[in-house]
């Protein structure tokens, strides 16, 4: 073996013997080295896939300022406050699985012309086809839809002018999408409500490049409202509930990940402002046994959550979790965090046929 | 013939000074009062059976009143809790920041969802003193609990520049609507697990009460009952006592 290889003398972090192999406590140490650090007088903003919640959830609970430009009225119970979309993200947005959601919702929070939503209906009710969950039984009629829309854009119009932290979880490639508009849903008509018409809809799984256009065109738009934002991303690690291609899920899943994670890098490579938190590698890495999952090999369970959570508060300097060894000590620790996050995809379990 | 412990805050002294005027005609051979402000009130706890004043300055009110410190509720035949924060006012905090669907649409306050609304509401009421009592003393045993929730203030509100819920509700057209809303969350609340008298004789529309109904109103004092500021449009008299007394008078006849 020679003794000038360009693999002498690294970081411990940088060997799998030495940093993964060892076990949780190695491979979490220096997993995440952030580029800026977020101060407790920084207003954050949440959005993204379901496991984004968690990430909102606790930054509230550590004392950091999440904006909520859309809190939930006084005397709602905190699970009601839940169900109607309150308190799971900055604003009223629901789950933005896809990087071309969020761009959308930045485009049409900032544009001049009046709000023009799409209205699914079930049983007589209408509901926003961009945030179908936000309103567990519809609304009155389509007009309403808008209306209540129009108050949330400029909710989120809001945001965008006071944001110094965007925190963005990247779920999915897989969106449907109005064939009339472009729109991209959250998920596809029939599931929460509306109806599956072919005619109307169609299925897309973005590509890399499409990622990193949406990414990139999210990022500017922001950077042009509120030039001192900066922005972390991750990637959720939660599974495809089903998949629309015809491949295996399993399948279906890695390639939707590999080209979210990639997609990302490729941002974060070009733009000092924007960073990436590893919560993906941390939850489906090979040291975590796949304990992070529960029975159904799909949820995050409360201690891959907290795994998740105390890495990235001790590596931004939070030193209430410097030491985390305690943490990973019993999997039955499922304390404060319970994995109640609101999540349109899980419902396409029920179709599943068993 | 029934006896009735009436427990609550400074709306109880409406009902006290009309029973005291001799107003009330009701059907009760034993009528006890227990009132004390909201903030106090909130120490009349649960030991032993008995609702027991747990704070100094409760078992002081109770003193000047002559009132035991502490009362087994079921010695009664009907309990009844007054005001103590469950009322209009919990609508219309959540109505000036908030409209349902079935609203006039304001740009300065946040749409909701008629639903969504409605649940807000009842949490808000369901929040109160009142019913936190009502659920505690339920416990207790089978006295039959009845709710009197804080009159509609005089229509004389409209106008109250302190109170802007109800003017803004006026401006809206919103009265019958806010009305409905009301009345759902109270039966809401209530189905199954208490009586509601809410005297319907003197609302002058859905949300306010005729402004003689608060003229003179009564407050808590000593003898419980002396007038309190003119300016009061929420406090209701004797008169109005009256009535709430006769409906609870009327609630053993009606049910078993």
């Amino acid at each position: 073996m020679s003794d000038n290889s360009p693999y002498i003398g690294l970081n411990k972090r940088s060997y799998w013997k030495t940093a993964v192999a060892g076990g949780m406590s190695d491979a979490l140490s220096g997993i995440y080295r952030p580029r800026f650090t977020i101060s407790t007088t920084d207003a954050v903003v949440t959005a993204g896939s379901c496991f984004a919640q968690h990430i909102g959830t606790n930054l509230k609970k550590r004392g950091y300022v999440v904006l909520d430009a859309e809190p939930a009225p006084p005397g709602l119970s905190p699970d009601v406050a839940k169900a109607y979309g309150f308190g799971l993200y900055s604003a009223r947005y629901g789950n933005v699985y896809t990087a071309r959601q969020l761009r959308q919702l930045l485009v049409e929070a900032l544009s001049d012309q009046p709000t023009r939503a799409i209205a699914w209906l079930k049983n007589g009710r209408a509901y926003d086809a961009l945030r179908p969950s936000v309103e567990p039984n519809g609304l009155p009629s389509a007009e309403d839809v808008a209306r209540h829309r129009s108050a949330h854009l400029a909710a989120v119009r809001s945001l965008l002018e006071q944001v110094d932290v965007f925190v963005f979880t990247l779920g999915l490639t897989e969106v449907w999408l109005d064939r009339a508009t472009g729109a991209a849903y959250p998920t596809a008509p029939g599931t929460v409500a509306g109806s599956y018409n072919p005619d109307e809809v169609r299925f897309h799984n973005l590509s890399y490049n499409e990622v990193v256009d949406d990414l990139n065109a999210a990022v500017d738009i922001i950077r042009n409202l509120r030039p001192s934002a900066r922005f972390i991303f991750t990637v959720s690690p939660v599974p495809l509930t089903a998949t629309a291609t015809d491949d295996h899920v399993l399948v279906a899943t890695t390639r939707s990940k590999a080209i979210l994670r990639a997609a990302v890098d490729d941002v974060i490579s070009k733009r000092a402002d924007c960073d990436y938190f590893p919560s993906f590698e941390i939850i489906t890495g090979a040291m975590s046994g796949n304990v992070f999952f529960e029975k159904n090999l799909r949820s995050v369970t409360a201690q891959g959550v907290k795994a998740v959570m105390n890495t990235f508060f001790s590596s931004h300097g939070d030193v209430q979790h410097a030491d985390r060894t305690q943490e990973f000590s019993n999997p039955e620790d499922q304390s404060d965090i319970k994995d109640s996050v609101v999540c349109e995809d899980a419902l396409l379990d029920a179709f599943a046929k068993s | 013939m029934a006896s009735c412990l009436i427990l609550g805050n400074s709306h109880v002294a409406a009902l006290a000074a009309a029973q005291n005027a001799g107003l009330a005609a009701t059907s009760f051979d034993r009528v006890e009062f227990i009132a004390a402000p909201r903030d106090q009130l909130k120490h009349l706890v649960v030991e032993s059976g008995r609702l027991v004043a747990s704070d100094e300055s409760l078992r002081m009110s109770f003193d000047k009143l002559n009132f035991s410190h502490s009362v087994d509720p079921r010695d009664f035949d009907i309990i009844v809790v007054c005001g103590l924060g469950l009322g209009l006012r919990r609508l219309m905090r959540l109505y000036v920041t908030h409209y349902a669907d079935t609203m006039r649409h304001d740009p300065g306050r946040r749409p909701l969802s008629d639903d969504c609304f409605q649940q807000a509401l009842v949490g808000l009421m369901g929040r109160s003193l009142a019913w936190n009592l009502i659920e505690k003393i339920s416990e207790l045993g089978s006295s039959r609990m009845t709710l009197v929730p804080e009159p509609a203030p005089s229509s004389e509100v409209y106008s109250d520049h302190t109170n802007p819920g109800w003017a803004l509700a006026k401006r809206n057209g919103d009265i019958d609507v806010l009305g409905v809303f009301y009345a759902k969350a109270l039966d809401v609340l209530t189905k199954g697990r208490a009586s509601l008298v809410l005297p319907k004789q003197p609302l002058e529309d859905a949300i306010t009460s005729a402004p003689r109904y608060s003229s003179g109103s009564v407050r808590l004092t000593n003898d419980l009952t002396s007038h309190h500021d003119k300016a009061d449009l929420f406090h209701m008299n004797a008169e109005y006592g009256a009535l709430v007394m006769a409906t609870l008078s009327s609630i053993p006849q009606h049910e078993s």
